[in-house]
């Protein structure tokens, strides 16, 4: 049993336990303050403090080499924080300008700036590194050789959740929706409000503003909900995604190792996992913010049992969803056309969609596949709107036929395209220093943990050899067996080979990723998940006397922490 | 009725964690669990066992120790029961554990001599190394030790003790947390029925007798090697001062005693060859061998012998166990 030791340079995660302290103190505070704009200030400067951890890593070392200009001995990114405050700035005066101005072209011109400054901001963190290795191959292609040396850009944790959550303020004073805030506090308040600056939920300006205008008090906070809502982020992120994932991680790692079963098995993991970590991850946010007397929106509501891709998406991390809609949709035209028309306004929203999630052709695959999906079940929709006997058979189908769909889409959104960097042998197993597409994780050298390079205590397996030629690894995986990896894979030749088994149900091997019991904890996982989603779970603790609602708390906890994966893994949203 | 939820919070935890211990087997670090399960079984056979760091794990070897004492006509049967990176108080739990229903006698307590560490080694916060040991017990010898001085003690060296425990005692009541939690350990239990068990540190691995060679590394060299010797310079220079202030760690040691006289053994504690300026050292009257000095035991500190800066490598753990043995046998001859 091992926990990952708490890095300082990396996130400080809501399932931490350092995180009971720092929030502990964050809270105390806030309500022992008694003026709305003293708290404010707190929440603010406790935002920018939660943040800049994320890039800093340990203060007490950061601060002295700082002030004595040793930028040599400061971590990578350490600047990054100056970012969320640009973002900030740019857009207070935007929506001054936007204000201000006397006529239609200037009001433009403000919203144009903000669009290109944060745009332009989040385009050269997040899609650099994919627009350069494009160009290289395109270069290649044509039997040139490229001359420049690619920069190595790291992508500052939440860039993509702040700068839609800033420009939705300037979008929404440039629709005239709400006036623009003339409180820098305020605005500064909402763009960093910690609890949802790196994930989400997307706030809207206009949800989240009119709540800084007034006190809170205490007694309107609902501590009880907020209590079970952190509890079940946990238990979701900590209990179940970080135990599928353990499934998941193995057969991705290297599909080719595995038969059609396995395919199934961790194609559904993953689809827990992903469901679980993000939704997890909200629940906590929304309970945080919550406790400090701050609304943030939904973001997920049972999204597998949608009868269409139309409603996944109206139940699938809803805030990037209903943004997506109103500032892209409905901007490119929407419905408001001829259908080709409207179907390309879908085609180009998902794809971009994908795109957000993460620079690679995988994403663009994962959204492509989801904009086909809405096309097609609108077409369906309005042919088989009059027939009786079809709503008949597709009452049945439907669920299960949107969760396929879904599972397929999602190989392409796990499967990103593996680089080696470095691979270093020793004599617990070998670790792999990989890069993926996902940007950050050039700079910082993220350990990804293969099967039989795992260096924990439990898991100590043997390195054999690398064929350094075709990029193979062989080692004792965890059960004692030889097991492959073929690294420098793309994402499309691994979701091939997933497909592969997902819908031909090819076995590329003999070998079961995992026993059968996962079945049985899919399956209980699902009931318990129905039944909330028929409001079975989530009310009969609120009749219950204080007490006893607090022991049985405290036995919830006691369980969780029992039930929890040890090592620390990060949200899988971070990397967006 | 804050105070009532609050209670009734700690008793629903209570419960649900008191009833989980009692399910479940304890936490276990994969190279100490598996001695100590190993133990459970086997122990009867030794009566002689090494404690400490890996200053012990790696260069006490139990045979050659064995061997050494017979040539002086003593028959001992040792065990390793040393782990890396193992100090007070995790010792003290590591004792209790392995003769808690010992009923074979035990003769000799080999035991390093160690301050009460307050600082959990950086790589294992959070790992079950870390966490196992953290009961109500240590935590009391660890929360005296926050406030404890010594006879020596300024205003400031007590103020500095302070502030490391403030600093340092929080991530003990983590420990503390997850170890009575049992955390994770559920999940580990679950995760096997469908990712198969993990493997185990093999006890056959360790050899039969709790001993580990230490890892192979080329002779030190260069920057390490300079370093080295200047630290050993300095040493020679000033031999280590033989420290027994801090009365937590002698109340620690006190408690060594008492376990070694209900078990009917000798304690004797052992100071490693480590170049350093300060050795802890027992108040009490405690046989105790000291190797700390490099003017005494030069051969234990020539760099042919050292795997790094604070430890031996397989030659000079030889050495050094003979060394051991040779001095115990010594102490163990009747006085006339």
């Amino acid at each position: 049993m091992t926990i990952a030791a708490i890095e300082p340079a990396q996130p400080i995660l809501f399932v931490e336990f350092r995180f009971l302290w720092i929030f502990a103190l964050i809270f105390g505070v806030n309500w022992m303050l008694r003026s709305n704009t003293a708290r404010k200030v707190w929440l603010l400067v406790c935002s920018h403090a939660f943040y800049g951890c994320f890039f800093i890593g340990n203060p007490m070392e950061f601060f002295p080499n700082l002030f004595a200009g040793k930028w040599e001995l400061l971590p990578a990114g350490w600047w990054f924080p100056s970012l969320l405050i640009l973002s900030t700035v740019m857009d207070y005066f935007v929506g001054l300008g936007i204000e201000d101005s006397k006529t239609e072209r200037r009001r433009r011109q403000w919203v144009a700036a903000s669009l290109v400054v944060n745009l332009g901001v989040l385009g050269f963190f997040k899609y650099y590194g994919f627009f350069d290795q494009n160009v290289r191959a395109v270069v290649a292609w044509l039997g040139l050789t490229p001359s420049w040396e690619p920069l190595k850009v790291f992508l500052p944790y939440g860039i993509s959740f702040y700068t839609f959550q800033s420009l939705s303020y300037s979008l929404e004073v440039y629709r005239k929706k709400l006036p623009a805030e003339r409180s820098f506090l305020n605005l500064a308040f909402f763009i960093a409000f910690f609890p949802q600056v790196v994930a989400g939920p997307i706030v809207r300006a206009m949800t989240f503003l009119p709540q800084t205008l007034k006190k809170v008090e205490w007694s309107s906070v609902d501590v009880r909900g907020c209590l079970v809502l952190f509890l079940i982020g946990f238990v979701k992120k900590s209990c179940i995604g970080d135990t599928l994932a353990q499934v998941s991680d193995l057969y991705f790692a290297a599909p080719e190792n595995y038969s059609a079963y396995s395919a199934w098995a961790a194609s559904l993991c993953y689809a827990g996992q992903i469901y679980c970590d993000f939704s997890g991850y909200s629940d906590m946010a929304i309970a945080v913010s919550r406790l400090l007397g701050y609304e943030l929106c939904q973001n997920f509501a049972f999204p597998y049992f949608s009868a269409s891709i139309t409603e996944f998406w109206r139940r699938w991390h809803m805030s990037l969803s209903s943004w997506l809609r109103d500032y892209l949709y409905i901007s490119l035209g929407g419905n408001r056309g001829s259908k080709l028309f409207t179907y390309r306004n879908l085609m180009l929203t998902m794809v971009l969609g994908g795109l957000w999630h993460g620079a690679s052709w995988t994403f663009v695959v994962w959204g492509a596949m989801h904009g086909i999906a809405l096309i097609v079940h609108r077409e369906w929709s309005r042919v088989t709107a009059a027939k009786a006997g079809v709503a008949k058979v597709m009452k049945f189908v439907a669920v299960p036929l949107t969760l396929f769909w879904v599972l397929l889409t999602w190989v392409p959104f796990r499967a990103n395209d593996i680089y080696t960097d470095k691979a270093k042998a020793s004599d617990k197993g070998a670790k792999l220093l990989v890069r993926t597409s996902a940007g950050f994780q050039d700079l910082k050298e993220h350990e990804l943990i293969y099967p039989f390079a795992k260096t924990t205590e439990k898991e100590t397996t043997q390195l054999l050899s690398h064929d350094a030629k075709a990029n193979v690894w062989t080692g004792k995986s965890a059960d004692g067996n030889d097991t492959t990896i073929r690294l420098h894979q793309t994402g499309f030749e691994l979701t091939a080979k997933v497909w592969q088994s997902l819908v031909l149900f090819k076995d590329h091997n003999k070998k079961n990723v995992c026993g059968n019991t996962i079945w049985v904890i899919l399956a209980g996982l699902t009931l318990v998940h129905w039944l909330n989603s028929r409001s079975l779970l989530s009310k009969w603790w609120r009749a219950t006397p204080e007490w006893l609602f607090s022991m049985l708390l405290g036995a919830g906890w006691a369980l969780a922490l029992t039930m929890k994966v040890v090592t620390y893994k990060q949200f899988i949203y971070f990397q967006f | 009725m804050k105070w009532l939820n609050a209670f009734s919070f700690a008793a629903g935890y209570s419960l649900i964690a008191s009833a989980l211990i009692h399910m479940m087997p304890p936490v276990r670090p994969s190279q100490l669990g598996a001695k100590l399960d190993w133990l459970a079984d086997n122990g009867a056979r030794f009566d002689t066992f090494f404690i400490g760091s890996s200053r012990v794990h790696r260069q006490t070897v139990p045979e050659i120790f064995d061997a050494e004492m017979a040539t002086h006509g003593l028959k001992t049967s040792s065990y390793n029961l040393a782990g890396d990176g193992m100090r007070p108080p995790e010792d003290e739990f590591v004792m209790e554990h392995a003769f808690a229903n010992r009923t074979a006698p035990v003769r000799l307590l080999l035991v390093e001599c160690n301050f009460v560490e307050l600082k959990i080694p950086d790589g294992d916060a959070g790992t079950s190394r870390a966490i196992y040991w953290h009961d109500s017990a240590r935590m009391k010898r660890l929360w005296r030790c926050c406030w404890s001085s010594g006879p020596g003690f300024t205003v400031s060296d007590y103020a500095t003790r302070a502030w490391k425990g403030v600093r340092q005692f929080p991530a003990h009541i983590q420990h503390w947390i997850w170890n009575s939690g049992r955390l994770g350990l559920g999940n580990d239990l679950l995760t096997a029925t469908f990712l198969g068990a993990p493997p185990r540190d093999d006890t056959r691995e360790l050899g039969a007798f709790g001993y580990r060679p230490p890892k192979a590394v080329p002779p030190m060299n260069g920057s390490a090697l300079r370093d080295y010797e200047k630290d050993l310079a300095a040493v020679k220079k000033n031999p280590p001062q033989h420290s027994t202030e801090d009365y937590e760690s002698q109340a620690a040691l006190a408690w060594k005693k008492k376990l070694a006289e209900k078990l009917g053994a000798r304690l004797i504690l052992i100071a490693s060859p480590y170049p350093k300026s300060k050795t802890f050292a027992p108040r009490d009257n405690i046989t105790f061998l000291d190797f700390s000095d490099p003017n005494r035991y030069p051969e234990l500190y020539v760099p042919e012998h050292r795997r790094d800066h604070g430890h031996l490598n397989v030659r000079g753990s030889e050495i050094y166990t003979r060394h051991i043995a040779r001095q115990i046998a010594e102490a163990l001859k009747p006085q006339p």
